[in-house]
């Protein structure tokens, strides 16, 4: 609305009605209050909360009899009558929608050009749960919702300190989606708060309805399938790569939170990996570290092996594969490819269906297509067992999906092609794009790519926290434990 | 500038992926995989046999195998005309025997293992053995596992531990005793009514390829507190 507010109440009126005429959810209520100035209430259905909008803000306007002392009737009832705690003074028409549309009620006196927003939010928001692809056996079951709001305080509440801060920043053109960056002033690099905030200032989009749309509008190397701004459902993960010196990106309207800088050794570390006891944590992170390997290369080098280089498989291996693909249509190169393929389909289905329906589904695609597929010699039984265990290995690092997914596929061809050395040549091509990355200026391969034995500490192994005194190196403070006679 | 290092690293691998054996792309079901190798001398020319197990649907377990013969007058004019008759292209490195024939002259010989050990490329640990028909023993049927190159090298190493001579001869000591004294297990076809172990029959002493002993098993040494088995 361009126009800005005049003294007079029915055209001011008049002006919202039209801006909304086509919005059901629109209400507004005419009423005399007690200092006997003509008043209107101006705010949404179902984004209000009728209580306090009738006891805090209606029910005081009225009731409160009183003479004005000859000044502004909205400075007025700010300061005498109103009982609502967030009350605030607006000229600016644009401010008073946006409060309007965010659950604010609006109150217009007549005679007057200005407004009051009253903090009348009342939207239902899902409850505190647990995150469904985030849980833990040990350690805090609490998840993010999809107000922002409430998500900032369960972070206060496990990071008491002003030296938390939450900046806010509207994105999107139409959405104006509130979005907050949440860091501790002491640990975050200046620089990278500022990156962030240029990133975030630049974006020029319609709205933001999830907090994906910011990844990949802030991330770099936009087109890597390697992520650069880690995710979360959970508080108490931001609230640990708060204390790292990493900055949080919370947006309303989502429950994952991102966190940047986001290093590739990230996605090997588990939730869990802090409250378990180090020895099963790193027995955990090094599995993860095996079982990439695994998802990525084992279709690959088991074709190479098969098709190229049947001189380096023991004889009765060579038997065992020639005999259960004897009578099998395809090659192994297109039998690899529709397995994986059909791998895929069924992860996917699996996680989109009820849990209940998912279960079923496995056993119906993985057992019984699978014997039946194998039985009928469609595709043999080898190949079958090495997809499933890439597949299975793949489960072990969820947020390596997308590229375990492209590059088991890409090491296939180029294993079907060139034999090992294709694989290898995959590998390298690989290394050089992970050493090419960075992630707001860290490398993304950070400790791995110039390691010491700080650094180590937390990447392929989980050390005791007893010897775990500094921070990632991308902080401002590194210091994150003093060493006293206790933990020596 | 990071494209171009992409393009340069792939082009200066390129030229040593052909000799990284990553020509030729077949599946495993369509070749033969030869498990022994034979060379007799059958009137006047050269014999080449190649046993290989035969695979059949998910029966991995239940091997069977085939002889295929070849003849020429030198082993590869015999493994030309052996790959004529075959439909599927013959693998070489799981090779695991080999047989020379006792009717081969010295100069045959030494030609058949050269060419085993470097025109075919074998594996040189493969143990070599002599036999008065290499295609007989190979195609006898006698052994307790169906293919005779998986089963004599068997054989050797389980008699090796009865006598104080190691009786397993590789190919590796063949080639490098090739102008001295060579001793290679001999073993004989038997039916198959006779025990596996009795194909053992004793030891055969060349020198320069030319026979110029034999020591009976029975007449072999066996180790301190061990019988011969039999």
């Amino acid at each position: 609305m361009e126009e800005k507010l005049c003294r007079d109440l029915d055209r001011n009126l008049q002006n919202f009605r039209r801006l909304f005429a086509k919005d059901a959810a629109y209400r507004n209520r005419v009423f005399q209050t007690g200092m006997g100035v003509r008043c209107a209430v101006l705010f949404f259905d179902g984004m209000t909360q009728s209580q306090i909008l009738n006891e805090d803000v209606v029910r005081p306007l009225i009731c409160h009899r009183t003479e004005m002392p000859g000044e502004d009737p909205a400075d007025f009832a700010a300061r005498q009558i109103l009982y609502a705690a967030e009350v605030k003074k607006q000229t600016d028409t644009n401010a008073m929608i946006a409060g309007l549309l965010y659950g604010e009620c609006l109150l217009l006196f007549d005679g007057c050009a200005e407004a009051l927003t009253v903090d009348t939010k009342g939207w239902r928001t899902r409850g505190i749960s647990e995150p469904e692809n985030e849980r833990v056996l040990q350690g805090p079951h609490e998840g993010f919702a999809e107000a922002a709001m409430p998500n900032l305080a369960q972070i206060r509440r496990k990071l008491q300190t002003p030296d938390l801060c939450a900046e806010l920043l509207r994105v999107g053109r139409r959405s104006r989606t509130r979005v907050m960056i949440c860091y501790l002033g002491s640990l975050a690099k200046p620089e990278l708060v500022a990156t962030l905030k240029k990133r975030i200032g630049e974006i020029d989009i319609d709205g933001i309805l999830d907090v994906n749309y910011l990844n990949e509008l802030i991330r770099d190397r936009k087109r890597s399938m390697f992520k650069t701004c880690g995710s979360t459902e959970r508080p108490d993960v931001v609230a640990a790569k708060l204390l790292e010196g990493r900055v949080a990106i919370i947006a309303d309207g989502t429950p994952v939170v991102l966190t940047v800088p986001y290093l590739f050794a990230e996605n090997f570390q588990s939730d869990e990996d802090y409250y378990l006891n180090f020895w099963v944590s790193s027995v955990g992170r090094l599995l993860r570290y095996l079982c990439f390997f695994l998802a990525v290369s084992v279709p690959a080098i088991y074709l190479a092996l098969i098709t190229h280089h049947k001189r380096l498989l023991p004889t009765f291996l060579l038997l065992s594969a020639a005999s259960s693909r004897a009578g099998v249509p395809f090659s192994s190169f297109l039998e690899c490819l529709i397995l994986i393929f059909v791998l895929e389909i069924l992860k996917e289905t699996g996680a989109r269906m009820p849990q209940n329906v998912g279960h079923t589904l496995s056993i119906i695609g993985g057992l019984v297509v699978g014997q039946a597929a194998v039985e009928a010699r469609l595709i043999s039984a080898s190949m079958l067992i090495v997809v499933a265990l890439s597949g299975i290995a793949g489960l072990m690092i969820p947020r390596l999906r997308a590229a375990v997914f492209y590059l088991r596929l890409g090491l296939v061809v180029l294993s079907v092609l060139l034999g090992l050395p294709g694989v290898f040549l995959g590998i390298t091509l690989l290394l050089i794009h992970l050493l090419q990355i960075s992630s707001f200026g860290v490398p993304y391969l950070q400790p791995l790519q110039s390691p010491t034995l700080q650094g180590l500490k937390d990447t392929m192994v989980r050390l005791p926290w007893g010897v775990m005194l500094t921070r990632p190196a991308f902080g401002k403070d590194l210091i994150r434990q003093r060493r006293n006679k206790r933990t020596k | 500038m990071k494209k171009g290092i992409v393009v340069f690293i792939l082009a200066a691998l390129m030229p040593f992926l052909p000799s990284c054996g990553a020509r030729r792309l077949n599946e495993p079901e369509d070749v033969y995989l030869v498990s022994a190798l034979g060379f007799d001398r059958v009137e006047g020319s050269l014999r080449l046999c190649a046993e290989v197990p035969l695979t059949r649907e998910n029966e991995a377990d239940k091997m069977e195998v085939r002889c295929f013969q070849g003849i020429g007058e030198t082993p590869e004019q015999a493994l030309r005309d052996l790959r004529a008759g075959l439909s599927k292209e013959l693998i070489f490195g799981h090779c695991a025997l080999v047989v020379l024939g006792d009717e081969l002259m010295p100069q045959d010989r030494i030609e058949a293992i050269d060419f085993a050990a470097h025109k075919i490329k074998i594996p040189l640990s493969v143990p070599v053995i002599s036999a008065p028909d290499a295609l007989e023993l190979l195609a006898g049927g006698s052994l307790s596992a169906p293919a005779a190159g998986y089963d004599i090298p068997e054989i050797l190493r389980r008699q090796s531990k009865q006598y104080v001579l190691d009786l397993r001869c590789r190919l590796y000591e063949v080639l490098a005793a090739a102008d001295g004294v060579q001793i290679l297990p001999h073993f004989l076809p038997t039916d198959s009514e006779q025990a596996a172990s009795d194909l053992f029959d004793g030891l055969r002493r060349y020198d320069r390829f030319s026979l110029v002993g034999e020591t009976k098993r029975q007449e072999l040494i066996p180790r301190e507190g061990e019988g011969d088995g039999t």
